[in-house]
Formats: C-alpha cells, structure tokens, sequence
C-alpha cells in the first residue's frame, strides 16, 4: 500500500508545536505532600518556628518515609480527606456551572465562585432527618461514589461529545479560556491569604484543569495563523 | 530586587508561603514539562515531585539573571531526563537512532501509523520512539540546541539532527488529517522561548 501523499505542512507542524509549548496542566504534585519531604530534609521551617529554617539540617522529629503522589490519599488524614471530597465536589459543580454557561463577562465568574462557596460551606439547609442514609459513613460512602461518578461522565463526554465539541466556536471557546484565566487569577490571589484551604486549592486545580482542555478544543478550532494569546 | 528575587529569598528561609508561592505559580508550566518528556502521568506525578525538591534544594544558587520559571525550567528538564534514564526510558537513545530507520512498505508498524490519527500533537509524539520524542521536545519545544541535547543525552548533534527529522517527519504524517484545517496557514516558523 502506497504512502498517503496528504502530509501536514512544516509551517503547521510548527504552529502546533508553539501551542504546544504554551500548554500547561494541573500540578502533577500536591502541596501537602512535597511539604512533608522539605520539612523532612530541613528546606521547610517548621509551624511556629519564627527562625530561618537550617538548610540540610534534619529536625528533631524522626524522618518520615517519603510520601509519593500515588501514596498520598493514604497519607492524607481521614478527617482532612473528607474536607476535601466535599470541596472537591463543590468545585467540581462551581467549574461545571462556570462551563455551561459559556461565560463572556469576567464579573460573573467571582459572583459564581461566592455563590458557589456560600452554597457549599451553608449547611443549615441541609435536611437530616428524613435523609436516604443511615450513617455518616454511608453519606460518605455515597458522595465519593458520586464525585468518581462525575468526573467518569465529564471525562467521558470531554472525549466523545462531538455535538457538544463542534457547537462550540473559537470565540466560545476564547471567551471560556478568558474567563477560566480569571479564575485561576482569583484562586491563585485567595491561596495566597489561605494556603490550606481545600476549597480554594480544587478551585485552582479545578480551573487549571479546565484551562487546559479549553486550550486543547481551541488549539484545534482556530486556524493556523491565529494565536492563544492569554496564558 | 524583583518580586521572584524576593519569593525566592524568603523561601530559602524556610517561609512556607513563599515555597508554596512559587510552587504554585510554576507547577502549571513545570509539570507540563515533565508530562510532556514522561508521557506517563503516573510516572510523571513521582518524576514532578522529585524534580520539585531538586528546585528548592537549588534555591541559593538562584541569582535572578533569568525568571524565576525560566530558571526552574531548565531544572525540570535535567532532572526529569536523569530520571527517565533511571526506569531506562531513554537508556539507549543512540540504539534507537538506528532502529528508527523508514519502515518497510509492509512493516506492521507502519501500516498502524496510516491507521491512527491524532488528534492532538501531544498524542502524535507519544508514537514517536523515547529518542525521537526526546530530541523533538527538547528541540522543537523546549527551545535547547542540537549541541546541547548531544550534551544533554550523550549522543552527537548530528544524530540529534538526525532524529529531529525524523520525528518531524513522522509527525507530520501522523497528524497528516489536520492538515484542511491549516490550509491558507502562513509561514510561521516554531522558535525557541
């Protein structure tokens, strides 16, 4: 069988490589984790030390395994991971609100995340009695049952939901990417005054994330010559 | 003094914010480095972590001449590559510039290369073999000299050049059904960083 003569250009070779080098993803890493191993090895200043941390000098406390990405869930206290599934999914529903609304307007986007945050951090509403489950480890149970199932769905449709790909326009998709790098900006200024906060932190690599695969779509919706040009 | 001069002074301190600051301004651009030379997320998520202590235990020798992710960058690149090297991804990078010769017409390989399409540069680079990947990205991508990939993975800058062809050739096969959507597409030509 002869080679197919159709090849893709030099100069489009090219124009895909730039937006590759533009690419960016979720860390690959959490802070919690790489945190451990630098107050192990001395590069961290331990909590409530007001010295300068001595470079290379090992603490006091007994060294502590190094803690791989893959290890961490299990690292990750029980009470702080349950934090975190319910700040995951309320970032979850707060990315897929901002996404489905194909946002213009960069002022909407901190209205939402407030709602979104105000929504999820008021409990008052929530009703106990009368509720499906017959423990708090059965609602846990259910919630991570839940958010794997979401993020199954959004993969899913991500890959194969051609209508909802091709419906898209570059200018949709420009907008979202505007949109998405003011939510970044805004995680990223509020992480700075509350480091810890889990809600913040799925926030930030929930837009991340989403960043990325608008970047993606776009890469393919906008013609050769034309440049992503906020990153 | 620039404000990463500052970050970077704090956290040789130990100030977790600052560490933290600088972490996850960079993390983005850093680890899609990583991603990008490891092609495997897992492997790359235990790669990225240790590529991140290597940039905080070389802090001090930080001198701002460069910004800060410009610096950190060239961090990422060494260390991910060393660490490549170690699960023997790259191990034999001159091997592969001599296997990687055109395949024959009805090589099996070849005709799985006519029958996948792309749909994505990242994803026609991970059909490339570890060698043409690593030269591609490093070149094409990462913006470093034939003369220092040769350095870099102990091959010669000729056969640098010579697996960048290739690559590039392939890619541009493999991706040969995005080419409607670049035509009228002028000269624009990929330069380093």
């Amino acid at each position: 069988m002869p080679l197919p003569s159709k090849e893709l250009s030099e100069q489009a070779l090219d124009a895909l490589i730039v937006r590759e080098r533009t690419r960016i993803v979720a860390p690959l890493t959490e802070w919690r984790t790489l945190a451990l191993q630098l107050r192990d090895e001395g590069l961290l200043r331990a909590p409530g030390d007001p010295r300068g941390a001595e470079r290379g000098a090992r603490t006091d406390a007994p060294p502590q395994p190094r803690v791989t990405p893959r290890e961490r869930i299990g690292w990750i206290a029980p009470a702080a991971r349950w934090t975190m599934r319910i700040a995951a999914s309320a970032a979850l529903v707060a990315v897929g609100i901002i996404a489905g609304r194909g946002m213009t307007v960069g002022n909407d986007i901190a209205h939402t995340i407030q709602m979104a945050i105000a929504d999820s951090s008021d409990v008052s509403h929530v009703r106990v009695g009368g509720a499906p489950y017959g423990s708090a480890e059965e609602a846990r149970t259910a919630l991570v049952k839940s958010e794997s199932e979401y993020q199954r769905a959004a993969a899913y449709l991500a890959a194969t939901d051609t209508a909802a790909r091709t419906a898209a326009s570059p200018q949709v998709l420009q907008d979202r990417l505007a949109a998405l790098d003011e939510v970044t900006v805004t995680a990223l200024k509020a992480l700075r005054d509350a480091p810890d906060d889990p809600l913040l932190n799925q926030y930030y690599l929930s837009a991340v994330s989403a960043r990325e695969a608008t970047i993606q779509r776009l890469s393919h919706s906008l013609p050769a010559d034309a440049r992503v040009v906020r990153f | 003094m620039t404000t990463d001069q500052l970050t970077v002074r704090r956290a040789i301190d130990g100030d977790e914010r600052a560490l933290r600051q600088l972490w996850m301004e960079n993390a983005p651009h850093i680890d899609a480095v990583v991603l990008r030379l490891c092609g495997d997320r897992d492997l790359a998520a235990d790669i990225a972590q240790e590529v991140w202590i290597q940039i905080f235990r070389a802090l001090p020798s930080y001198r701002g001449d460069s910004q800060f992710g410009t610096w950190a960058h060239r961090i990422a690149v060494n260390r991910s590559l060393n660490a490549l090297r170690k699960v023997r991804r790259i191990a034999k990078i001159e091997t592969d510039v001599e296997e990687e010769t055109a395949a024959a017409p009805d090589d099996p390989a070849a005709e799985s290369e006519r029958s996948f399409m792309a749909q994505s540069i990242d994803q026609a680079v991970q059909r490339l073999s570890p060698g043409a990947r690593t030269v591609f990205l490093l070149h094409d991508v990462e913006g470093y000299t034939h003369e220092e990939i040769a350095q870099e993975l102990g091959i010669t800058p000729g056969g640098s050049k010579s697996q960048l062809f290739k690559a590039r050739a392939k890619l541009r096969r493999l991706l040969a059904h995005l080419a409607d959507g670049f035509a009228g597409a002028g000269p624009s030509h990929a330069t380093p960083f």
